[in-house]
């Protein structure tokens, strides 16, 4: 765990003014407005919000995936232009090659990181170790269960040098306990994104609640004060779920009244003349 | 294997019966006995060696054309558009019809083959191979590139990889392509291959001579077919994690 653990802290992360917008048919969609977030180097966040609340576009931005239409992401003080070794995300179905093996999996950006063979072997063992699956190192990925498979990512987005995890991991398992001892145990900064707010007091250090249609952010919810090891009945971590869960009914609510005025607004368009209060039952 | 038996079965019950003339479809003793003697004679066996150095030499370089071009159509949308059309409309013209023009370009010899077996199977190869990349999941290519993988890594290393099952049923549809254009080419160009000896047959009225041929270009390809591109299949598939076709 050598490579891993020697790292003392690890870039923070600051999102500055995203706006972004998918083309649609006729016009464009508003996926996130007037984005600002400032994460802390070896930071835990958790993001939060219901469907369509461009969270998981926003870590594929992050991630350099996508380039928004507005606004700047920075890492480590650098801009983000591009996909790069310092940001992983790791993809909701693993993402995993399938004509490699597991340690072929891992060993993938040490080698392309101009790694020593040796060295990247052993980090890379190291790694599968950390995620408990060392065993399967000869497998292939079909031969693996799905939660496994997200260990292996796991493994292999903690392989390259300076990792920093954007997870998007709905389907998760184990994944959760692992991610949180791999957390404090290499100072990477994560964000993890989730509908599950037990799971975001658990484990992170801030927890950012979004709304959508566009995506906003509504509040950043600060856990890092909560004492560890975090359990579910302790009163802190109760009252921090339930106020999250507060600004997220609200959140939905936002997006179910904004649905009801748009809907109001086409009914109303498309059969003029009719009581607008009958039209509820209609949409 | 049961049902070959059953034909040849008829074959020979059938021509002992006369139900047709014999010298029209000799039975299958005859037809054996063509094939022991012109393995004897060594025609079969050179006119063997003298098709598969052919098929060899045309097929290998339609590989090496037709996958770097496959590639390059994929990667330059405006060439997709245009060349993988055109290439989409080639591939309609059947293997024989290029063979006029070859003979015309380059004479009755062995170039004239190679051109028509190049024509056919390079764009086939190209246009499969060209499918085969657009069809990766884009989460592999994402995948990659977070891992820093790009440019030449990302298409050797990812792109190619992933797509390498599908580049192969490309491969063994040209293999088919390239085998009849091969025929096709032989039958009318004046070389020392089995199409020669088809054409030498019916010159001769020899029809035992034609079916014997006939027999060993099937037996060729079927045994290329299972020794070679089915195994491969198998094998990617079976470490892919695809399901068996």
């Amino acid at each position: 765990m050598s490579a891993l653990a020697a790292r003392e802290h690890d870039d923070g992360i600051e999102i500055r003014g995203i706006s972004h917008r998918f083309p649609g048919t006729g016009r464009e969609i508003p996926v996130l407005d007037s984005v600002s977030l400032s994460l802390a180097p070896g930071s835990f966040t958790c993001f939060v919000g219901p469907s369509g609340c461009g969270k998981s576009t926003l870590c594929r931005m992050i991630a350099g995936l996508e380039m928004p239409s507005r606004g700047e992401i920075s890492v480590g003080g650098a801009a983000v232009r591009g996909p790069g070794r310092r940001r992983v995300l790791m993809f909701q179905d693993a993402g995993l090659f399938p004509w490699l093996t597991v340690r072929e999996n891992v060993l993938f950006g040490l080698r392309l990181g101009n790694v020593a063979r040796a060295d990247a072997e052993a980090h890379a063992l190291n790694c599968l170790r950390l995620v408990q699956l060392s065993r399967f190192a000869a497998s292939y990925p079909h031969e693996l269960s799905g939660g496994m498979r997200q260990r292996v990512a796991l493994a292999r987005a903690l392989a390259v040098d300076e990792p920093f995890g954007a997870l998007d991991a709905q389907t998760r398992e184990i994944l959760v306990i692992e991610l949180q001892r791999i957390w404090q145990a290499t100072g990477t900064t994560i964000i993890y994104v989730t509908h599950n707010v037990q799971e975001a007091v658990q484990l992170g250090t801030q927890a950012v609640v979004f709304t959508a249609h566009p995506g906003r952010v509504r509040a950043v919810v600060p856990l890092a004060s909560l004492p560890w090891p975090r359990l579910p009945a302790d009163a802190a971590v109760v009252r921090h779920v339930e106020l999250i869960h507060a600004e997220l009914r609200e959140a939905i609510e936002q997006v179910e009244r904004e649905e009801f005025d748009l809907g109001w607004h086409l009914a109303a368009r498309a059969v003029p003349g009719r009581d607008r209060f009958d039209l509820g039952d209609g949409i | 294997m049961l049902s070959l038996g059953v034909t040849v079965l008829i074959w020979e019950t059938g021509s002992r019966l006369a139900l047709w003339p014999p010298a029209m479809l000799p039975g299958p003793g005859a037809v054996g006995q063509a094939l022991v003697d012109m393995i004897g004679s060594q025609a079969l066996p050179a006119a063997l060696a003298q098709s598969l150095t052919l098929m060899l030499v045309g097929y290998g370089l339609a590989v090496v054309i037709g996958v770097p071009l496959g590639v390059v159509i994929h990667h330059v949308p405006a060439l997709r558009r245009t060349v993988g059309a055109g290439l989409l409309g080639l591939q309609t013209l059947p293997s024989v019809c290029w063979v006029p023009l070859a003979l015309l370009w380059f004479g009755a010899n062995m170039r004239a083959v190679l051109f028509v077996i190049l024509s056919n199977t390079v764009f086939a190869i190209a246009t499969a191979t060209a499918g085969a990349l657009s069809q990766v999941p884009p989460l592999l290519i994402q995948a990659g590139q977070t891992l820093g993988a790009r440019g030449w890594t990302l298409n050797t290393r990812v792109l190619l990889p992933a797509a390498l099952p599908e580049i192969v049923a490309g491969l063994r549809m040209g293999w088919t392509f390239a085998w009849r254009a091969l025929m096709a080419g032989e039958l009318l160009a004046p070389t020392a291959g089995l199409g020669r000896l088809l054409q030498q047959g019916r010159d001769g009225g020899n029809i035992a001579e034609i079916l014997a041929t006939m027999l060993t270009i099937v037996a060729l390809g079927l045994l290329v077919e299972m020794a070679v591109f089915a195994r491969i299949d198998r094998r990617l598939r079976r470490k892919w994690g695809l399901a068996p076709v």
